[in-house]
């Protein structure tokens, strides 16, 4: 009988085995329905990002690889088709620093105002490279080694620079030249006070006499120039105890611009914002010399607020300008780079804005940036372009 | 009599119900794999096409700032040691900063002889463990460049060519 009850029951189901093939069901559909949900949402998020990358690459190289008009940088008028690069035949990126120039904006007064050379508008370039409405761009161009600087007064008349140099991954570079200069601002010159080779731990240091025996304590700035083959950076400071008197970059509210006129001619120019007509005006410039090393002049302007002054470069390496005024114990220092740095740092007061959108926009659907290595002047520096679209 | 036999149709009913059941699940479990192994491969897809580029611009860059050409030339020169040195440090430094902390690279070279590339590489630079890991198959992302013809008034002429391959891993 039992046996005949088992034979009947082979090839039957209980209830058990339907409600785990049913659970197995559920929960592999649960699974599959949790697995497209998450998927789709990472595919959406990835077309955006490829969609943004290869726009972002696009709009780069539409910036930095086209050439526009032949040495429109040199001209005062905009051309009607932009590119920053010196020539379009080049497989490199390689920048032209004329027409970077054109591309600072935020100074203290319009740079077609003292120079007679108009510049970019944001809108002007967005309308140019056929941005859509929808999308914000902002670049920057920075140089790849960074310094950092403490001063300290070793007694009455000497005082000690010392620098840390890093890349931009924060690691320290050792067996950098750097050289050492101090900028008398009561008489706008410049003097080489020495050269070091930086460490293991990328520091440099020297021991300098204050450049104003004049004065004790004399008003002067502490320059210092870094450079490892064509990388480079640069930084400058004052020491403590001038502090109070000196307003250096941006608070100095001096505009100050500099532009190629030809490959060996550099057109310096700078206003500053005064009310009265300051006692002294310099206008001081350290340049790459074909030998290698650093020269450096210093001219008293015919006008003591602004000037608008050609002097003679190399056609590669860096310049480095300094716009000075003194007004009673007031000394304002205005300065740039020829390349420009144009920096996103905007609590540094020392370089130009970057160009391009800068405040952030909440509303911002999808923020992507991207580094270009980039060959300015025989030099290399970092360009990085950030697109978002609102 | 009747109403058993309706019974064991029933349960036989179920159980075909049952064995579907299983047999669905498992075709999920499937489509579940696939969907996965396809959503990693696209992942994957962006990131190679963004450090291509990067490779890329950064080899073409350092040929025009001069820095590819010295240390080509001079690899195997033992009268340029110290050149080799300082140019080899300059280049890597120079990558080094062109890249995010959280890539790795690897700078190889081959030689080309009678236009024809030799299979044996020269390592030029990058960490230890970026080159483990390119020795322990570890292809990452790669960008060719060619550099050759080279001349300069310290060094003289040169004319061979070489085949640089820049590697590069997002670092884990």
């Amino acid at each position: 009988m039992l046996l005949n009850l088992k034979k009947r029951r082979r090839g039957q189901v209980r209830a058990i085995d339907f409600v785990v093939s049913l659970l197995l069901f559920l929960l592999m559909l649960t699974q599959l329905i949790l697995v497209i949900i998450n998927v789709q949402t990472g595919l959406t998020t990835q077309m955006k990002d490829d969609l943004s990358f290869t726009e972002l690459d696009t709009f780069g190289r539409s910036l930095l690889q086209k050439e526009g008009p032949p040495q429109w940088g040199y001209k005062q008028d905009l051309p009607s088709s932009f590119g920053l690069s010196e020539s379009a035949n080049l497989p490199s990126l390689t920048l032209d620093a004329s027409k970077i120039a054109r591309l600072i904006t935020g100074t203290t007064f319009p740079i077609s105002t003292i120079s007679g050379f108009e510049q970019f508008s944001y809108d002007s370039i967005k309308n140019l490279l056929s941005l859509g409405t929808d999308q914000e761009f902002q670049l920057s161009i920075l140089p790849l080694l960074e310094i950092s600087i403490i001063i300290t007064q070793e007694n009455d008349s000497a005082y000690q620079a010392r620098v840390d140099i890093t890349n931009v991954n924060n690691l320290p570079i050792e067996e950098c030249t750097v050289s050492f200069f101090t900028l008398d601002l009561t008489t706008g010159s410049i003097i080489l006070a020495g050269v070091d080779s930086s460490g293991n731990d990328g520091e440099a240091s020297i021991v300098y006499i204050n450049p104003n025996f004049n004065i004790p304590d004399g008003e002067h700035l502490s320059i210092v120039i870094a450079e490892k083959g064509p990388l480079w950076g640069i930084v400058w400071d004052s020491p403590s105890s001038n502090t109070e008197d000196i307003l250096i970059g941006r608070e100095s509210n001096a505009a100050i611009w500099s532009c190629g006129l030809n490959s060996s001619s550099l057109l310096i120019s700078d206003m500053h914002e005064v009310v009265e007509t300051p006692d002294e005006h310099f206008l001081s410039y350290i340049y790459k010399n074909n030998q290698g090393g650093f020269s450096n002049e210093s001219i008293t302007p015919t006008f003591k607020f602004k000037a608008n002054e050609t002097v003679s470069i190399p056609t590669n390496g860096i310049v480095a300008f300094f716009s000075i005024i003194k007004q009673g114990d007031i000394y304002k220092v205005g300065i740039g780079t020829f390349p420009a740095v144009l920096d996103n740092n905007q609590n540094s007061g020392e370089f130009y804005n970057v160009f391009g959108k800068v405040e952030d926009n909440l509303r911002e659907k999808t923020r992507i940036s991207k580094d270009f290595p980039v060959y300015i002047r025989g030099t290399l520096m970092k360009c990085r372009i950030i697109l978002w679209s609102v | 009599m009747k109403q058993k036999q309706l019974r064991l149709k029933n349960r036989r009913g179920q159980l075909q119900i049952a064995e579907t059941l299983v047999s669905v699940s498992l075709m999920l479990i499937l489509a579940l794999l696939l969907i996965n192994a396809a959503n990693q491969v696209n992942n994957s897809y962006s990131n190679t096409m963004n450090l291509q580029h990067a490779a890329s611009d950064i080899l073409l860059t350092a040929d025009e700032a001069g820095l590819l050409r010295p240390v080509v030339f001079l690899y195997d020169q033992i009268d340029y040691y110290s050149d080799y040195t300082a140019n080899l440090e300059i280049l890597t430094d120079y990558i080094d900063s062109s890249l995010t902390a959280n890539i790795g690279f690897v700078l190889r070279m081959r030689t080309v002889i009678d236009q024809v590339v030799t299979s044996e590489y020269i390592y030029l630079i990058g960490s230890q463990a970026n080159i483990a890991v390119l020795q322990q198959g570890g292809e990452g992302i790669i960008a060719n460049y060619f550099a050759g013809s080279f001349s300069s008034a310290i060094y003289g002429n040169f004319a061979d060519q070489y085949l640089i391959d820049l590697y590069l891993w997002e670092k884990v």
